[in-house]
Parts: C-alpha cells; sequence; structure tokens
C-alpha cells in the first residue's frame, strides 16, 4: 500500500494497540470499561478511518503472573476438568494462588514458555476463562478482537532487541550475565529491566515484538493502557516515535470497589464480575439498553480517571436512561450528528470515545440517531 | 601454595593504606568523600583498561588527592554513553564512545544520573583474548598486567583492576608508558615466576588475617 509514492507519510491505517489482559480472572468493571472504551473508540473511529485493532492472547500469556498460575495449577489442581469451572470460580483460584506465594522462579518454567511460543498453547483454565469473557463481550456487542485466535508474535526477542540496539533504545548486558534494558534515559527517563536474570522477558519486550515490525513513518498508533503503567507507555511512546510513528496515548483509570482501588489478583469482587452484573442488568433490561447503558455508566459516567468507586445505583441509572434512548432514537433519517460530534473528537486522529458518549448522554440536541447508536454503541 | 608470599601482600596492603594517608593529608581542610563513575555501553578489556589509565591520568590534581583519599571509589553503572551525551556529558570517553568516565566527586553531585542508571551487573566471568597489547600513552615503555581470570565475574574485574591502574597513573608510575602488555592468567601465578611493582590487594574473606591478590602490575615488560 503506498509503497511507491514519493510521501515519507504513512498509508498504513491507524494502529489501535491496547494493553492485552491476562485471562486468569472473571471481567471485572476495570476490564469492562477498558474493552467498552476501546470499543466504542474503535467503532467511532470506523466512522472516518479504517484502524486496525491489535491483540494478540500469546502477549498477556507470555507474562510471569500467567506462566507461574498455569504452573501452580498443574501442581495444585491437576485434576480439575477446568472446562466444567463457572469462571468466577476459576479467579478465586487466582486469588488464593496470589495470596499463596505459591510461585516457582520463571527460569525453572521454560517450558510453558516454550509452548506458547512454539505452539501457541493456551492452559485449560485460561481458554476456559477467555471463552467466557467471549460469550460476555458478545452479550455488550464489544466486537472481538480476537480473544481465542492464536497470533504468533511477528519478531522474536532476538529479533526485537537487535532493532532496538541499532537504534540505541536498548542496552543489553547478556553477555555479562546482566539484564537487558530499555534506554529512554536520552529524554530523562530511567533504564527499564525488560529481561531479567532468569531470562524471562516481561510484557514490554513482548508488546514491542509486535509493535515495532507495525511502525512505518507517521503511522498513528494508540496505546491503550492501565494509568498505573504510565511510566512504561510513556517510554513506549518516545520508543514509537522515535522509530517515526506518530503516537498518542489514552490511560485508563481502575475502577474502585468497594472503595478500594487495587488489583483483581487481591480478590474482594465477588459481586461485581461480569456474571453477576450481566445477569442483574438483563434480569430488568434489554440488550439493547445493556449495551448501551453499560457504555453510558462505563464511560461518560465513570470517565478515564478513577475519581468515581463502583456504584450499581448509577449504573442502573444508566440503564433507565439508556432504554428511553434507545426507545426514542431518531429514525427519521435526519442528518446523523454523528459528523458534528466525531468533528470535535478528531484532532489526534482518533474519536474520543468520552467526548462522544458524554454529548449523547447529557442528550444535547439533536438526539442520538439510530444509525450512530448502531454503528456505535449496540 | 602460588602466587607472591603472604607478607609480601600485607606488605603491598600497608603501603597502599599509607599512600592513600599521605594524599589524605594533602587535601587542604575537610577531606570530601568523592566516587568516581564509570558507564559501560559494553565491556571489553582493551576499552575497559585503555580509558581507566587515560581517566584517571587526566584528572586535575586538585580532584585527585580527594578522590585517593577515598580510595579511588568508583560505581560501575549500566548505561549507553551516547544517549547521556545531551544531559550528563561524561569527562572522558572510551575510543570507541562505549565507557564513559566522570570524574570524582561527592556522591550527592551524582544523584541525577545513578537515578537513571542502574549498576552494572555482571556475575558471569571475564572473556576476550588471553593476551593482548593495549596503547595507554606516551613513550617507548611497555607495562605488563597480569590478571588471574579463574571464575573471575566482569563486575569483580572492574573493581579491582580499576583500583590498581588508577592508583598508579595518579602516582605517575605510567609516565612514558606507552603500552599495557595485559596477560588473563587461567590461575594464580606462579611466586617463581612473578614479577611486580603493584599487586591490587585485598583482605581475604577466607581466612582472617589474610590477603588475596587479584591483579599484578610490572611497570617493564
Amino acid at each position: 500500500m503506498g509503497r511507491g509514492k514519493a510521501s515519507a507519510e504513512s498509508t498504513e491505517p491507524p494502529l489501535l494497540l491496547p494493553v492485552t489482559i491476562t485471562a486468569t480472572k472473571p471481567l471485572l468493571p476495570t476490564h469492562v470499561k477498558g474493552f467498552l472504551w476501546v470499543d466504542v473508540l474503535f467503532r467511532a473511529t470506523r466512522l472516518f478511518a479504517e484502524p486496525e485493532y491489535h491483540w494478540s492472547p500469546r502477549t498477556p500469556n507470555l507474562t510471569g503472573q500467567t506462566i507461574q498460575f498455569w504452573d501452580h495449577l498443574d501442581r495444585r489442581h491437576g485434576a480439575v476438568d477446568f472446562g466444567s469451572v463457572p469462571p468466577d470460580d476459576l479467579g478465586r483460584l487466582y486469588v488464593r494462588f496470589h495470596s499463596s506465594g505459591d510461585a516457582r522462579p520463571l527460569d525453572e518454567l521454560r517450558h510453558y514458555i516454550d509452548r506458547v511460543e512454539h505452539e501457541g498453547w493456551v492452559h485449560p483454565a485460561t481458554r476456559a476463562m477467555s471463552l467466557a469473557w467471549k460469550r460476555h463481550l458478545d452479550l455488550l456487542g464489544v466486537r472481538d478482537p480476537g480473544l481465542l485466535v492464536d497470533r504468533p508474535l511477528t519478531l522474536s526477542t532476538e529479533e526485537a532487541v537487535e532493532r532496538l540496539v541499532r537504534h540505541r533504545l536498548c542496552l543489553d548486558h547478556r553477555r555479562y550475565g546482566g539484564p537487558v534494558y530499555l534506554d529512554g534515559t536520552r529524554w530523562g527517563m530511567p533504564l527499564r529491566k525488560v529481561v531479567g536474570a532468569d531470562g524471562h522477558a516481561n510484557y514490554l519486550l513482548v508488546i514491542l515484538r509486535d509493535l515495532l515490525p507495525r511502525i512505518s513513518r507517521g503511522r498513528q498508533v494508540l496505546f491503550v493502557y492501565d494509568e498505573d503503567l504510565a511510566h512504561d507507555y510513556a517510554l513506549l511512546g518516545r520508543i514509537a516515535s522515535t522509530l517515526g510513528a506518530r503516537p498518542s496515548k489514552l490511560p485508563l483509570g481502575r475502577v474502585p470497589i468497594g472503595g478500594a482501588l487495587r488489583s483483581s489478583r487481591y480478590g474482594g469482587w465477588d459481586e461485581v464480575t461480569i456474571g453477576r452484573l450481566s445477569e442483574l442488568c438483563l434480569g430488568e433490561f434489554g440488550p439493547a439498553a445493556y449495551r448501551l447503558g453499560m457504555r453510558l455508566y462505563f464511560i461518560a459516567m465513570l470517565k478515564r480517571t478513577s475519581g468515581e468507586p463502583f456504584r450499581p445505583d448509577l449504573l442502573r441509572r444508566a440503564l433507565l436512561r439508556a432504554e428511553r434512548m434507545v426507545r426514542e432514537a431518531d429514525e427519521r433519517g435526519a442528518p446523523d450528528p454523528a459528523s458534528r460530534l466525531l468533528a470535535s473528537t478528531r484532532p489526534s486522529g482518533w474519536a474520543d470515545p468520552y467526548r462522544l458518549t458524554d454529548g449523547l448522554f447529557a442528550g444535547r440536541p439533536p438526539a442520538a440517531s439510530r444509525a450512530l447508536l448502531e454503528a456505535v454503541y449496540l | 601454595m602460588s602466587g607472591p608470599p603472604r607478607d609480601a601482600l600485607g606488605a603491598e596492603w600497608d603501603a597502599r593504606l599509607e599512600r592513600v594517608r599521605l594524599a589524605s593529608r594533602a587535601v587542604r581542610g575537610h577531606l570530601p568523600r568523592t566516587a568516581a563513575v564509570a558507564v559501560l555501553r559494553g565491556f571489553t578489556p582493551r576499552e575497559f583498561l585503555g580509558s581507566a589509565v587515560a581517566f584517571a591520568a587526566g584528572l586535575p590534581p586538585d580532584r585527585r588527592a580527594a578522590w585517593y583519599g577515598s580510595y579511588s571509589r568508583t560505581i560501575f553503572l549500566a548505561g549507553d554513553p551516547r544517549n547521556l551525551a545531551g544531559r550528563h556529558p561524561c569527562d572522558h570517553l572510551s575510543d570507541d564512545g562505549s565507557i564513559g568516565w566522570y570524574a570524582p566527586a561527592p556522591m550527592a553531585d551524582r544523584e541525577g544520573l545513578r537515578r537513571l542508571l542502574r549498576p552494572f551487573h555482571g556475575p558471569l566471568g571475564v572473556t576476550g583474548p588471553t593476551e593482548e597489547e593495549i596503547p595507554v600513552g606516551e613513550g617507548g615503555g611497555v607495562a605488563r598486567l597480569e590478571v588471574p581470570v579463574a571464575d573471575l565475574p566482569v563486575e569483580d574485574y572492574l573493581v579491582n583492576v580499576n583500583h590498581l591502574l588508577a592508583e598508579a597513573a595518579m602516582d605517575g608510575l605510567f609516565t612514558g608508558i606507552g603500552r599495557l602488555l595485559v596477560r588473563h592468567l587461567p590461575r594464580d601465578p606462579d611466586e617463581r615466576a612473578i614479577r611486580w611493582d603493584r599487586i591490587r590487594v585485598s583482605p581475604d574473606d577466607r581466612s582472617a588475617g589474610t590477603f588475596r591478590a587479584h591483579a599484578y602490575l610490572a611497570l617493564s615488560p
């Protein structure tokens, strides 16, 4: 595409690269928020561009915490048929694993990594959880980025390190028994270890294995990630732009549950898994109100940051509102307000899920058209 | 037993302490505790040894005394001098640009640099030619450096050899010496065959009151 052109600018489609989540626990409000933001962003951007949404399940499956959890399951729960365990119970096994401290060093778990790298292997527990996620994302009308599709990573670890070293973006001291670091010191960013003494490559390097070969001069890349990872993504953004891309960043705050802002591995989420939420919502509302209402709540009401805790009463209010909006959506073929909404969201080249959704929710005239709801929200 | 006799090692140790004491006395007023910093993108004996000598020999006299008085303490960090040139330009760069040296200064002065970088971690053994000749300055003289490298981690090589060369350079021992003949020995040398002018010595952890030799410097080949 466009290779013969004189222009140095990329003709590659914009690349949407959300941080991947390990399918080791049920979808919780923080994850639901992430999927809904990315889904609206992707579908709204598709109204004026053709973005590529990249997701590889291998990325989360190669993280240390996933590999160590798999090993724990095989040692402690080897006889379990994971396919028949309810997802919330699988998630409890994950919480128990973290509180048990029963994690073996990663250099003893190379065989798991090799199976993921060579065969795209997925542990039955994670496969079962991914299937559960997919069922729920389908109910939510979230486009599946390929949760169950095996996609080998484009570059090997060695190739990625070599490329980075060539651009002075990486320091490789493995020949002395030392680590590999990403080197952002020219921007005043501290060295970031990506391969430790145990030889394990962390998630940043796995992301780079897919990102580096997708960068072309001027290509837009949008990183969506958990706010806690801001330092790492600041570095990724600098690396991407050094290699010619035009990066943008969308950090999302976690959703506090019961006043606590913490990772799902600590538990305390039994009442707010997607299984529980969908049961509550779909018991009272239709599928369209569920889809739109969840988006109104997780995007317009919770907003991008972590300020607001999860509140079931506000979620219900959003669904009530959504029910009415779906009923009243303009079907008369009036000019689509999408164009006006989108015009205000375009400076970065990406639709802004918050501004778009907040505009709908605030009910600023004209009312949402059926076409916009179907393209982006249902 | 191989290596030089134990009393010789003890005498080397005492001699060094005396030199450190004299250097401290040469500093007027309060002796500031200083440390040099070496930032390594990579390690080869050639670049490391050559730049260690040139760096120490090139220090201004006032910095020398305080550093010598601080036992030529040096902090080895992993980093790429090319990427630091803008924010933290070094004071001396190895010929190939892989090692940057920062003149001795109070630790607080190097906090910014140390926050950006990480300690050099090199637990694997030293590799490289067993014998090579390295240019270290002007003059026709040849000095000889012998380092027993069996099971010697790179990180320990840096520390020990640097103390030996830096202090010898500050004492002017490299005056008139143009080349350094480096030999990496597979084991501690035989005491009858060894000849030296300086030895890098440290207390032997394995046996109280005894010393270990890490590297030998002779000022003629």
